[in-house]
C-alpha cells in the first residue's frame, strides 16, 4: 500500500490518532509508506484535538530528523506521518463558529410569500428541538448527529477535501475513525463515506471513488456526568448507537472493512461540551481503534474491488475482542494475535522513556554517550529536548491515563524503580542476569556494547535512535524473551 | 633482565649497599616480573572482568591502581627482606637495611602505577565499558 489516509471525526477521532500516533512512535509496524492524518471536527479549540495535533506535529519533527535508510534497524518513529497535505491536519467545518444552529439553516427565512412560516419551517421544527435550534455549534453538536448531519454536509466543498480527492491515488487507502453516540463523528462519519464514493466526472480523479475504505466506529464506552446546563447526556448513548447501528446497516454500503469497537461503560467523565475543556484521559478502547487501522492496513489490494464506488464484495465487519475480562488489562489479558503487534514495541519504548526519565543525565559520562558526543550540547538541541522529549512525554502521559481509566490498561509499573528497573511488565518476572549487572547499569552496560556497531557517519539523532533500539531489543530479548 | 630492572629501579633512587645487594642476588627480577604481572593481571582484570558501567570512572581507575600499587609495594618488601636476609644470613650476619627496603617498596609502587597506565593504554581499547577509563 503506499498511502494511508487516516481522517478522525469529533473527539474520539482526535483521540484515536493520538493512541496511533504513540503505537507508530514505540515501532509499531503498519503496512503503509505513510500515513497522513485529518482531523475533521467544528470544534479547533478541543482540548483532545489540541494534543492529538501537537503530539501528531512532534512526532513528524522527530522522524523527520533521522535518517530512515534501509541499512538502519530501527523502527522507533519508523512509519512517514505526511502533514504535508493539509499542514493544519484539519478539514475545517465552515460557518459554525458563533452561529446558532437556526441561523445556521436560516430558520427564520423559511417563509412563505405572505411572510408566514412555510411547510419547511415546520418540518425543521419537527426534526430539531427547541434547544437543538438555539445550540451554536462553534464546540461541535454536543451529541447531537441530527445537528451535525446538516452542519457536515458542507466540508467536502472545503479546499482541504478538494485537496485530499486529488490527491488520493491507486493504491492508496482510506479509514475513518468516528464515535457512534455522539455528535460530530456519529454524523460526519456516513457522510464522509458516501461523499468518497460520490461519482466523479470523468475527468476528476477516480482513484477517491474506488479507493479501499475502513472505519472504526466506537460504541458507547464513557458516561458523562449529569449536567443540566449542558447539552449533552450520556442516558441516550446506548438508543442513540441502536438507531444509528440500523442505518449504518440499511444505508452504509461504502466501507470495505468495518470495525465496531466498544466497552461497558464504567467511567464517568467531566460533562464538557467542547472548547479546551474537552481532553478526556486515553482509554484502552481508543487503542483498539488504532489496532483497527493496522489490521485494514495488512489486507491485500486485491481484497478490496471497487468500481465505479461500488464494493464489488461485501463489507468485512470486524470486532475487537481481549482474551480475559480483566478490569485492569495487563499483556496476559490480551490476544495473542494483539500482544504479538503491540508487547514488543511497547515494552523497548517504555524501557527507553523510562530511562530518558530516570537515568540518561547519570549515564552522560558513559563510553556511548562520549563517543558519539551526547553530551550536554545534545541534551539542549532541539531534537531532543524539545521534540524527542514531547513525544516521550506524550507517550508516558498515554500510557498513564490508561492505566488510571476504567477500564485500565495497565501492562507496565510506570513508577520508578531504580532498583528493580526490569520489574516493568506487570505479571511477568524478569529474567535474572548472571553478569553481575544489572538495573540501570545493565542498561548502560548494552548500551555501551551497542554503541561499538553504530555507523558513525549517520546523524546524530539517528544514531541515538539506532542506539537505544538496539539495547532496548537486546534487552527485552535477555529479560522477556521477545 | 635484571639490568633492566636494576635501570628501572635505580633511575627512581639509587640505594648505595642495598641496590648493589639487590643487584648482585638477582632479586630485581622476581620482584619486578611479579609487580609486571600483578599489574597486567590487575588491568585486565579491572577492564574485561569487572568491566562495568558504575566502575569506569577515572576515580574508579585510579582506586583500582592505587590498590595494586599496594600488593606490589607488599611484595616488594616481602621479596627483598627475604631475599637479603638470606644473603646476609648465608654471612652470618644481621640484614642492616629496614629504610632501604621502605623506599625500594615505595619505588615499586609507583613503578606500578607507571606499569598500570602503560597497561591500560594497551588493553583499555576492547573493553565494553571502561574504553574510555581512565581519559
Amino acid at each position: 500500500m503506499n498511502k494511508l489516509y487516516v481522517i478522525g471525526i469529533g473527539g474520539t477521532g482526535s483521540r484515536v490518532l493520538k493512541s496511533l500516533t504513540m503505537l507508530l512512535a514505540a515501532g509499531v509496524k503498519i503496512n503503509a509508506s505513510e500515513i497522513v492524518p485529518i482531523i475533521i471536527d467544528p470544534d479547533l479549540a478541543a482540548g483532545d484535538l489540541e494534543r492529538a495535533v501537537s503530539h501528531i506535529r512532534n512526532y513528524c519533527k522527530v522522524y523527520d530528523a533521522l535518517d530512515h535508510n534501509t541499512a538502519s534497524s530501527n523502527t522507533f518513529f519508523g512509519t512517514k506521518i505526511n502533514t504535508s497535505l493539509i499542514p493544519s491536519l484539519r478539514i475545517p467545518v465552515k460557518n459554525t463558529a458563533d452561529v446558532a444552529f437556526k441561523d445556521f439553516i436560516g430558520l427564520a427565512l423559511m417563509k412563505d410569500d405572505k411572510a408566514n412560516y412555510n411547510a419547511n419551517h415546520a418540518l425543521a421544527s419537527i426534526l430539531f428541538s427547541e434547544r437543538n435550534l438555539d445550540s451554536t455549534m462553534e464546540v461541535g453538536f454536543k451529541g447531537n448527529p441530527n445537528i451535525g448531519s446538516v452542519v457536515l454536509n458542507q466540508f467536502s466543498s472545503s479546499k482541504e477535501f478538494k485537496d485530499l480527492a486529488e490527491a488520493v491515488k491507486k493504491d492508496d487507502r482510506i479509514f475513518i475513525i468516528s464515535s457512534i453516540f455522539g455528535g460530530t463523528g456519529a454524523a460526519g462519519f456516513p457522510l464522509l463515506a458516501k461523499e468518497i464514493r460520490k461519482e466523479k466526472s470523468k475527468d476528476e480523479n477516480a482513484a477517491l471513488q474506488n479507493v479501499p475504505i475502513g472505519a472504526v466506529t466506537v460504541l458507547p464506552y464513557f458516561d458523562v456526568k449529569a449536567d443540566e446546563n449542558s447539552e449533552i447526556d450520556s442516558t441516550p448513548f446506548f438508543s442513540k448507537t441502536k438507531a444509528a447501528l440500523s442505518y449504518y446497516k440499511k444505508n452504509l454500503n461504502e466501507v470495505n472493512v468495518m470495525y465496531y469497537i466498544g466497552d461497558k461503560p464504567s467511567n464517568l467523565y467531566a460533562n464538557s461540551e467542547g472548547g479546551a475543556e474537552q481532553r478526556n484521559d486515553a482509554h484502552f478502547v481508543e487503542l483498539a481503534a488504532a489496532l483497527a487501522i493496522i489490521d485494514f492496513a495488512q489486507y491485500g489490494d486485491a481484497d478490496f474491488p471497487v468500481h465505479e464506488g461500488k464494493l464489488q464484495h461485501s463489507s468485512i465487519y470486524k470486532e475487537f475482542g481481549i482474551k480475559n475480562e480483566a478490569k485492569q488489562i495487563t499483556f496476559g489479558d490480551l490476544d495473542e494475535t494483539t500482544n504479538l503487534i503491540v508487547k514488543k514495541p511497547l515494552t523497548q519504548f517504555t524501557l527507553f522513556c523510562k530511562y530518558l526519565n530516570e537515568q540518561i543525565n547519570d549515564s552522560l559520562k558513559q563510553p556511548w554517550a562520549l563517543k558519539h558526543k551526547f553530551d550536554e550540547n545534545f541534551m539542549t538541541s532541539a531534537f531532543y529536548r524539545s521534540n524527542l522529549k514531547a513525544v516521550k512525554d506524550a507517550y508516558i502521559e498515554w500510557l498513564s491515563e490508561m492505566s488510571a481509566n476504567s477500564r485500565a490498561f495497565t501492562p507496565f509499573l510506570l513508577a520508578e524503580n531504580k532498583s528493580n528497573v526490569f520489574a516493568l511488565i506487570k505479571d511477568e518476572k524478569p529474567k535474572k542476569s548472571l553478569i553481575g549487572k544489572s538495573n540501570y547499569s545493565l542498561f548502560d552496560d548494552v548500551l555501551n556494547d551497542k554503541q561499538r556497531n553504530l555507523n558513525a557517519s549517520a546523524s546524530q539523532p539517528q544514531l541515538f535512535m539506532e542506539l537505544f533500539h538496539a539495547a532496548t531489543q537486546k534487552l527485552v530479548k535477555s529479560k522477556f524473551r521477545m | 633482565m635484571n639490568d633492566f630492572f636494576a635501570f628501572l629501579y635505580e633511575t627512581l633512587s639509587y640505594l648505595n649497599t642495598f641496590s648493589d645487594d639487590m643487584y648482585n642476588t638477582n632479586a630485581y627480577v622476581p620482584t619486578g616480573l611479579s609487580s609486571v604481572a600483578i599489574s597486567l593481571a590487575g588491568m585486565t582484570i579491572y577492564y574485561y572482568l569487572i568491566n562495568h558501567p558504575r566502575l569506569n570512572r577515572w576515580f574508579h581507575w585510579f582506586g583500582m591502581s592505587l590498590i595494586l600499587a599496594v600488593i606490589n609495594f607488599g611484595i616488594a618488601w616481602i621479596m627483598s627482606d627475604k631475599a637479603l636476609f638470606a644473603l646476609y644470613s648465608e654471612q652470618g650476619q644481621e640484614m642492616p637495611y629496614g629504610y632501604e627496603i621502605f623506599t625500594f617498596s615505595l619505588i615499586n609502587a609507583v613503578w606500578t602505577l607507571v606499569f598500570n597506565f602503560v597497561f591500560s593504554m594497551i588493553i583499555k581499547w576492547w573493553s565494553r565499558n571502561c574504553d574510555h577509563t581512565p581519559f
